[in-house]
């Protein structure tokens, strides 16, 4: 057997050879393939480099190349390949490729120097070209005669040759030359005609050196050197892969007779091996099931072959003596061990034993089996020894005796039955467990216990068993008599007659039920302690954690044995309060069981949110015994929520809401505006040029912009409006709750002019621009989808009729904010055009109506829309911040005005002017108007500011030292539209007043009868209180003069007395006629 | 002032009359390469500013290089070790990387191999590789520097070329008023650099001054119309130009085209640092190279358009 384990260890090293061949062989194809493709992948970028070069020098022959840039790029490429083939190919791919690789590098070389030597004569060529009619042109311009047209000639020549390579007009050329330098010239035409005749017989040898050149670049042929190359390498590759297929074949061919071989050693060794053991078997068998004790012993007496029964003899027989002992000794050994006869002497005894004539011998053991012994000589000279033990047979009766007492009280149930089943005995434990008497069961087939749960299969098995092993073990499920199921643990055995025949089954059972069922739930119990994600911590009722389980350890880093003994508060993170603790413990006295998230703290120090359940076990006395805490860390749980939340909603690039988000947005947009009636704006915006950008100078510069104009369209819009990139380069914005398209208008120029400044990245200054799409709730769509479909539409028809412009999607609205816009351009022209004028509206006494003052009142005279009121173009000269200049003209008219009503008719008029809340934000102050006044050489006696309540709604210190500076020069002030906005008696007392102006609307109603006439006369009766004097403004008619009049109302002013006159006819009116 | 080609002259040449356009016009901008190395540049700027490359340890890159002054030391012709006078005005090392070769011969081929020349040249630093690497390794800076940034040919002549190239790499002076012009912002130059810039196409200074670099890739003969050594006298061996390289009678006289960026900022000029000026470098120009004289007007008209085309830089200057 030690040979045959040799044999396939050679074939093992020999697999193991040929496998790492194999594997070697796939390594180096591999890097033979990656090899090639590198190889193939720099011949073909050359071939292309070399067209793409050819390509370009042609395009510099026709003067198509404006700069050389791309051609010194694509020569640095060429240069750095032929590198790379150089040092690292050239001596790669056997001779006939290093000798193609030669001739190529040379030619490319060669090339290259030529492509210089080209660009110089094309440059060179291309500036005299460039250059020559000029100086023709200037030359010829002075002369003006033939001689003029013939040198004009001589250049039309020149570049008629440049374009068409004609060797008769070449000759022209020359004759021209020639003609115009022996013509008569005078001495200061001479100097310059020289020049230009010296500079076309350059162009012309120029002209022809390039030509020679590019014959000379052409005829080269790189290309066919690269082609050659390629060959070269394609036969060197074909050549290897040949070779590597030969050793592939080789390989498997190897491969193949080894496996073949190596079976059929395999086959013919395991069939020596089969014979070998059989014979052995059958032996050993034969020996094996003799019922007596067998030994075989040689010649010479000593032990070859026993069987069990043999060594069963010995009592020691674990310690059997090993084969090749002799016999002799054996019979010593057996003295020895207590083999013995008590009648005759050892020596007679062993003389007894020596002999081989088969006489039976009785020998008695100590331990007191008897056994019958007989010796056999064989035919080789050896001895056989039979033993057999006659001890059983003799004690067997004694042994009835007692087994039947044992099996009387046996604990567990014994049952025998005979061969056909039908019971013979069974003990009283059985008719305890069965609920069956002693004679209701005899006779009968224990069937009668089944349950019907046992599967047939187990039955089956337990009689085959019972019949080949004579034994079975195993469980039933069975019923007792009142129909209770119950687990029986049971051995069943044959018991046989002395033939070996089967004549009784004994069964030995036991009540399992109890222990059973207790097992089942422990081991439950425990694989899931141990299997459970969820940490599971117990304590006592001393709160000390008694057990964790492994999960527990995982989460919070705590191996077991750091926390058992300890209390559960070592896990506290300190974010809940004892308050938080406390109502947990109130619930789990109460016997409930708590569950909820809360904030723990691992071995680590790292804080973790998990979701715990806790209970409490109680004994049998309602004493609680333990707590249980179940948990999961839902850290990862609560990240991933967040994560995926924001990665759906947002761009990952602008960290704007994404299309879905905005979706959101723009749907919650517009329920907001339907609830409160606002009004919302989508505005579409789509970069100009973005993709120039991003051919130019490549994404990440590309990607960089977008970051920028995401934060620039930010800084545009309020916080509360919402910013989103739909992808690409198109953003949207959701404006909420606007006043009105004009405010959506003045947005949409903002971010045009934002994105229209240069941006700065990686140190290159970019320009872009945006095209603006707006949709507008209402009007425009109801729902989201139409407000972005509205939008995008609106957006091309902006893109339509050019680059860097917004457009409405609603008509009239686009012709609204056109017609705001050349409004608003209008203006900022009109001053200049002389469009403004001031008029003025009498302010007279209520009494004798005496003039006192006038209201200047700004019109515009437009020149297509004709006389505008204020009403049209101050919200607009407001928004575009027009208002400080146009106010302050206002201001200037009105104070020239007055001056000169002084100067010339001797009248001292006060002359209101209105205030707007921008002029003070552009810098308006009792200085800059002590400036006007100055200007206009005006005392400030004859100015009145009406001021807007809605002006002073903030009564702060600042307020009142703005009024107080204008105050301080002598200039009236007055409130204007008292009782209309949020009148409030404290502003009155705060701030220094002079007058107050009763709105017109309650004026138009007035009558002794209307609500209006006791507000007119509070108004009046405050104003007294005060000290102010009282305007009413928009008196139309007579009765609401008298009415006025009797309320001791002070000044007067509306159409009963005129209306607003330009200053000329005011003058005619009111000045000139009453003038002293 | 030069007159109006007539019309069908005008289409003859193929004279685009619009507007400037990206790529129709023989001038581009110039751009910065984002895929440099910000460790290594920083490297290369201390190597560049290190007088211990030059045998005593007297004078750096910068001695000559000057990043305040345009690139360059402004004198006709550069002062090297123990005040040695070398034939031939420095270059700026503003824009280099655009250079398609780089010295007035062209006999570099890469900023890299360009490197070492200065070093072992007598009259400039006149060291050696042997001399100056020990001499940089026994600073315990460069040792951490070269380990950790080339970490696998550590110090050596190799990575310390690479590191002074890598620096000059970044040495591009982008946003030039006209570079912004070009991008589309018209305001960007006032239509004086405007008239200067079609007087340099007209003329023709723009088929060998063009390109991103407005010159540096390719090589010209200095005195096409008239013979500028000989009027000029005194000849050198500098003057044989790109002979020198290649031993070829063709190329005698023949010299890279330097870049304009930073004309404005470099006096003196030509390869000999003859002019003193921008004024008699333009008007000399045009005199050897094109047979002309120009006007005082026009000469001023495109001296404005050449100082159009100075951008920004990180380092000092503008």
């Amino acid at each position: 057997m030690a040979v045959q384990h040799h044999l396939p260890r050679i074939y093992y090293l020999l697999m193991a050879f040929v496998l790492s061949l194999g594997v070697f062989y796939m390594y180096y194809r591999a890097d033979v393939l990656s090899e090639h493709n590198a190889t193939m992948a720099v011949l073909s970028r050359l071939n292309q480099l070399n067209s793409g070069l050819d390509e370009q020098v042609l395009l510099l022959y026709a003067y198509r190349l404006n700069h050389f840039d791309q051609i010194v790029t694509t020569r640095d490429e060429i240069i750095q390949l032929n590198r790379t083939l150089h040092d690292e190919l050239l001596d790669s791919y056997g001779p006939s490729f290093a000798l193609a690789a030669q001739r190529y590098l040379e030619s490319s070389s060669t090339k290259l120097d030529q492509l210089e030597r080209f660009k110089s004569l094309a440059a060179l060529s291309g500036t005299s070209l460039r250059d020559l009619p000029y100086a023709a042109i200037d030359f010829s311009d002075g002369l003006g005669d033939p001689r003029g047209q013939s040198l004009m000639a001589l250049v039309a020549e020149l570049f008629s040759y440049s374009l068409f390579h004609d060797e008769e007009v070449h000759t022209r050329i020359e004759e021209r030359i020639t003609t115009l330098r022996l013509g008569q010239w005078e001495e200061a035409e001479r100097q310059s005609l020289d020049d230009i005749l010296r500079h076309s017989r350059t162009a012309l040898r120029q002209r022809d050196d390039l030509i020679k050149a590019l014959n000379s670049y052409l005829s080269l042929n790189t290309g066919d050197t690269i082609d050659r190359l390629t060959e070269a390498y394609l036969g060197h590759h074909a050549g290897t892969t040949r070779n590597s297929q030969r050793l592939a074949t080789i390989l498997l061919v190897v491969t193949l007779l080894l496996f073949i071989g190596l079976a059929l050693t395999l086959r013919s060794l395991q069939k020596a091996r089969q014979g070998i053991e059989q014979t052995w078997e059958q032996l050993s068998d034969a020996i094996e099931s003799i019922g007596e004790g067998f030994a075989l012993y040689d010649a010479h007496d000593r032990l070859l072959l026993w069987n069990s029964n043999f060594t069963q003899v010995y009592p020691d027989s674990l310690h059997f003596p090993p084969e090749g002992i002799r016999y002799r000794e054996l019979l010593d050994r057996d003295l020895h061990s207590g083999l013995y006869r008590p009648d005759i002497s050892p020596e007679a005894w062993i003389e007894l034993h020596l002999r081989r004539d088969g006489h039976p011998l009785l020998d008695q053991l100590r331990d007191g089996r008897t056994f019958q012994v007989s010796n056999y000589s064989t035919t080789e000279g050896g001895r056989v020894t039979v033993m057999s033990d006659i001890t059983a047979r003799l004690d067997v009766e004694t042994e009835l005796r007692k087994l039947s007492r044992a099996v009387e009280q046996s604990p567990v149930s014994v049952m025998i039955t005979d061969t056909d089943g039908r019971i013979e005995y069974v003990n009283e434990k059985f008719t305890e467990v069965t609920g069956y008497a002693e004679e209701e069961v005899l006779g009968r087939n224990p069937r009668v216990l089944q349950s019907g749960d046992t599967p047939r299969d187990q039955f089956r098995q337990m009689w085959q068993a019972l019949t080949h092993e004579g034994e079975w073990r195993g469980q039933f499920h069975n019923r007792r008599k009142n129909g209770e199921l119950f687990w029986e643990s049971a051995s069943i055995s044959a018991i046989r007659d002395a033939h070996g025949q089967i004549t009784h089954y004994l069964a030995v059972k036991e009540d399992i039920t109890e222990r059973k069922r207790a097992e089942e739930e422990l081991h439950l119990a425990a694989v899931v302690f141990e299997t459970s994600s969820e940490g599971i911590m117990v304590t006592d009722a001393g709160n000390r954690i008694i057990t964790v389980n492994p999960a527990f350890t995982r989460i919070t880093g705590y191996a077991a044995e750091e926390v058992i003994g300890h209390h559960p508060s070592l896990l506290k993170s300190g974010r809940q309060d004892e308050g938080f603790y406390s109502e947990m413990w109130q619930n789990l006295e109460a016997g409930q069981r708590w569950e909820g998230e809360i904030w723990n703290r691992r071995k680590n120090g790292e804080l973790f949110p998990e979701w715990l359940s806790v209970a409490s076990v109680r004994d049998g006395e309602g004493q609680v015994r333990h707590h249980v805490a179940v948990f999961s860390d839902i850290t990862k749980r609560k990240e991933d929520e967040e994560k995926i939340l924001w990665q759906a909603n947002f761009d990952p690039l602008t960290h704007l809401p994404n299309r879905t988000l905005f979706g959101d947005r723009l749907e919650q947009a517009l329920a907001g505006s339907r609830r409160e009636h606002w009004i919302c704006a989508l505005l579409f915006v789509d970069l100009d040029r973005f993709k120039a950008v991003n051919d130019t100078f490549g994404h990440p510069v590309g990607d960089q912009l977008l970051v920028q104009v995401s934060t620039r369209l930010r800084e545009t819009v309020r916080e509360s409006d919402t910013v989103a990139r739909l992808g690409g380069d198109e953003f949207t914005v959701i404006l909420q709750d606007v006043s009105g398209d004009a405010a959506v208008a003045l947005v949409a120029e903002k971010i045009i002019q934002r994105l229209s400044e240069p941006f700065e990245i990686a140190g290159n200054e970019i320009f872009i621009g945006a095209t603006l799409g707006i949709a507008v709730y209402p009007g425009d769509a109801d729902d989201a989808g139409g407000m972005l479909r509205n939008a995008d539409l609106a957006m091309y028809q902006a893109k339509q009729e050019g680059r860097n412009r917004y457009h409405f999607y609603t008509e009239s609205m686009n012709q609204q904010a056109l017609r705001r816009n050349r409004l608003e351009a209008d203006l900022h022209r009109a001053l200049e055009r002389n469009e403004l004028e001031v008029w003025y509206q009498p302010i007279v006494r209520a009494d004798d109506l005496g003039l006192h003052g006038a209201e200047a009142l700004l019109r515009w005279h437009h020149p297509e829309n004709g006389l505008l009121m204020p009403g049209e173009f101050i919200p607009l000269a407001e928004e575009s911040g027009m208002i400080g200049v146009i106010g302050e003209w206002v201001l200037e008219q009105a104070c020239r005005q007055a001056s000169h009503w002084q100067q010339a008719y001797d009248q001292h008029l006060r002359i209101s002017v209105n205030l707007s809340t921008q002029q003070r934000r552009q810098g308006l102050d009792g200085a800059r108007l002590a400036e006007l006044l100055t200007r206009s050489g005006e005392g400030a006696s004859l100015v009145n500011l009406e001021l807007t309540e809605g002006m002073l709604l903030e009564q702060s210190e600042e307020n009142i030292r703005w009024l107080e500076s204008f105050k301080a020069l002598g200039v009236s002030l007055s409130i204007d539209d008292f009782g209309t906005g949020y009148s409030s008696l404290s502003y009155l007392r705060r701030f220094p007043f002079d007058s107050l102006k009763i709105d017109k609307s309650f004026v138009t109603e007035l009558s002794p009868t209307s609500g209006d006439a006791a507000l007119v006369q509070a108004i009046i009766a405050l104003a007294e209180s005060f000290d102010l004097t009282v305007v009413a403004e928009g008196v139309e008619r007579q009765e609401q003069l008298d009415y006025l009049r009797e309320l001791g109302c002070d000044l007067i002013q509306g159409y009963l007395i005129s209306q607003p006159l330009p200053p000329r006819e005011f003058t005619a009116r009111f000045i000139a006629h009453t003038a002293p | 002032m030069r007159a109006l080609l007539p019309l069908p002259l005008l289409l003859l040449l193929g004279i685009a009359v619009a507007g400037p356009h990206l790529t129709d016009e023989p001038i581009s901008p110039l751009i910065t390469d984002p895929t440099l190395d910000p460790a290594r540049i920083e490297l290369g700027r201390r190597l560049f500013h290190d007088p211990r490359l030059s045998r005593d340890a007297s004078i750096s890159c910068a001695f000559c290089h000057d990043l305040a002054r345009g690139g360059v030391d402004q004198r006709p012709v550069s002062v090297g070790i123990d005040g040695r006078q070398g034939p031939l005005n420095a270059p700026t090392v503003y824009n280099s990387a655009y250079n398609f070769v780089q010295f007035w011969d062209g006999r570099s081929k890469s900023l890299e191999g360009q490197v070492g020349e200065p070093i072992h040249n007598p009259v400039e630093m006149d060291s050696n590789w042997e001399q100056l690497l020990p001499r940089l390794a026994a600073d315990p800076d460069y040792r951490r520097d070269f380990a950790r940034y080339y970490p696998k040919e550590g110090l050596s002549a190799t990575s310390v070329a690479h590191a002074i190239a890598e620096f000059e790499r970044s040495l591009i002076t982008t946003n030039a008023p006209f570079d912004r012009y070009l991008r589309g912002n018209w305001d960007a130059v006032d239509q004086r650099v405007l008239q200067g810039y079609r007087l340099f196409k007209s003329y023709g200074c723009s088929n060998c001054h063009q390109g991103r670099n407005v010159g540096g890739n390719l090589f010209q003969p200095m005195g096409v119309m008239r013979d500028y050594f000989a009027e000029r006298g005194n000849p050198s061996n500098a003057d044989l130009g790109r002979y020198n390289v290649t031993g070829d009678p063709r190329d005698l006289h023949t010299f890279k085209v330097p870049s304009l960026r930073l004309a404005s900022l470099t006096p003196p000029y030509f390869h000999d640092g003859s002019q003193p000026d921008l004024d008699s470098a333009v008007r000399n120009m045009a005199r050897y190279q094109l047979g002309r004289d120009l006007d005082a007007d026009e000469v001023a008209l495109i001296i404005e358009f050449i100082g159009s085309l100075v951008g920004q830089t990180l380092y000092g200057g503008d």
